[in-house]
């Protein structure tokens, strides 16, 4: 199934699709990713580019508008059920962790 | 500034590929500012020297399909430069401030596996075709064994198996390289920028410039030969003592003369001398001579009376090769069953072979290989006489 990731994403794969909440050509990613990390993930042009492929190729993201050079990307149905799985365990293993501030 | 241009031998091969990178940053530090890369050769242009990063990725580059990519590499200050196969050179346009073009190990290895593939698929295709050429070489050094020392023979094919050799070892390197990097990758780190281009610049250099004088050395080696071989034709027995046993040495005081040659080219097949050289056998001596006896017949009395004899003497590089040469030459002699006979003489080694009229011999003294094969009435205890006395007179 695409749409429930067999193994975790990349930090920079959830972040893509998190900036991907709304439509935005490849660069404008970049500048989404750095804001919404909090300045924390810097993404290179090559590693957006790769996972830009792969999450269009797995159908986890769509191109809404081409214009030349220029193509505007969305985040899926798929991708938004994949990019939800991936904040739940995010958020479990969080919440495990807990239990080591409690035994201190 | 003008627009000089200067081309340089890579000298790095593609999977080298944070070396390229630094030697095109090193290439604009010194003022040359890379613009293009053929397959081996890149080219600069002369610039300020300036501190400017370079940085190599790797994917496939059809324009329509990736403009959107080398776009987005634009607007992030990473200007396109030159293509090598699947790598992609990119050069800095803001030096005061430019991200990584990959920030993200996992997602770098993804790229590098499609150089690792094409790597791969060329380098199994590659070692295939070597073990194929090497194997055929090898049969090829067996065609004829004691061409190989006396008419250097072996060299094309120890140059094809030395060139192949080459090919596989550098193929082997680099997926050994690939495999470090992708592991690296995968392991979470990232490349490390400025690796030092000298070192495999300088290896690679090397050994490529050897092979180049290598081959070339080859190539003139053939071709001084080629035209020494078509001055070496028959030439008139001299009248001086010969390093090799002459029919003179035989015959002793009896009365003999040479069988004139009548055709109309020069020199005799019959009765000629010749001095050779080669590579593992620097001195050679061959002597072909046929003479007539008047008023003596055959035992048979099938006619005149004409012993031959085709005689030769080699000065081999080393006594462990002139042992094997040896053994070369009685395989290569030896025909049906007349099988060479161990004799006890004060050679190292005397080897016999008696056919009717015919006397076989071939003796080995330290480095030193007699190979005469004598037709006539003379018995076998006077051919080792006279190759006795000629070897031993001479040492």
């Amino acid at each position: 199934m695409p749409g429930s990731q067999p193994t975790p994403m990349t930090e920079a794969m959830y972040y893509v699709l998190l900036a991907l909440s709304k439509p935005l050509h490849g660069y404008a990613v970049m500048d989404a990713v750095k804001q919404v990390s909090n300045n924390r993930v810097d993404m290179g042009p090559g590693t957006l580019y790769g996972i830009l492929k792969r999450l269009q190729k797995e159908k986890l993201i769509v191109l809404e508008e081409a214009d030349g050079r220029r193509k505007i990307y969305q985040i899926s149905e798929l991708g938004r059920q994949a990019w939800l799985n991936e904040y739940l365990r995010l958020k479990q293993m969080v919440l495990d962790g807990k239990l080591l501030f409690k035994e201190e | 500034m003008g627009n000089k241009l200067k081309r340089k031998v890579m000298w790095l091969d593609l999977w080298d590929i944070e070396e390229q990178a630094d030697w095109f940053s090193h290439m604009e530090l010194s003022g040359w500012k890379l613009i293009d890369i053929g397959k081996w050769i890149a080219t600069f242009e002369q610039t300020e020297p300036q501190k400017v990063k370079y940085r190599c990725d790797v994917f496939k580059i059809p324009y329509t399909y990736e403009d959107e990519r080398i776009e987005i590499y634009r607007q992030s200050d990473w200007k396109h430069v030159a293509s090598r196969g699947y790598i992609q050179v990119f050069r800095q346009l803001n030096r005061e401030y430019s991200n990584e073009l990959h920030t993200d190990p996992f997602e770098q290895a993804e790229t590098l596996k499609l150089l690792k593939k094409d790597l791969t698929t060329r380098a199994v295709l590659a070692l295939l075709l070597s073990t194929i050429i090497i194997v055929l070489a090898m049969l090829m050094l067996q065609i004829s064994p004691v061409r190989n020392y006396l008419e250097d023979d072996f060299l094309s094919p120890f140059i094809i198996i030395i060139s192949h050799v080459f090919i596989s070892y550098t193929m082997v390197t680099g997926m050994i390289h690939m495999s470090k990097l992708m592991k690296q990758l995968e392991s979470g780190t990232l490349l490390k920028h400025g690796a030092n281009h000298n070192k495999k610049r300088n290896r690679n250099k090397w050994l490529g410039m050897s092979l180049i004088i290598f081959l070339s050395a080859f190539l003139v080696f053939n071709i001084l030969k080629t035209i020494n071989l078509s001055d070496n034709s028959y030439q008139d027995i001299p009248n001086y003592q010969l390093p090799v046993v002459e029919i003179s040495d035989i015959l002793g005081e009896t009365n003999y003369k040479e069988i004139p040659d009548n055709d109309e080219f020069r020199g005799s097949i019959d009765n000629y001398y010749a001095e050779n050289s080669s590579i593992l056998v620097p001195k050679q001596y061959e002597l072909q001579q046929k003479v007539e006896v008047p008023g003596v017949l055959w035992e048979d009395d099938s006619g005149t009376y004409q012993p031959s004899i085709r005689s030769y003497g080699y000065q081999v590089r080393s006594v462990w090769l002139a042992k094997h040469f040896l053994q070369n030459l009685k395989q290569e002699n030896t025909y049906f069953n007349e099988n060479y006979q161990l004799v006890d003489s004060p050679f190292d080694e005397l080897w016999i072979k008696e056919e009717d009229t015919m006397i076989g011999l071939i003796a080995r003294n330290n480095n030193i290989v007699y190979h005469i094969s004598y037709y006539g009435m003379n018995s076998t205890k006077d051919i080792i006489a006279v190759t006795e006395a000629k070897a031993f007179s001479l040492n």
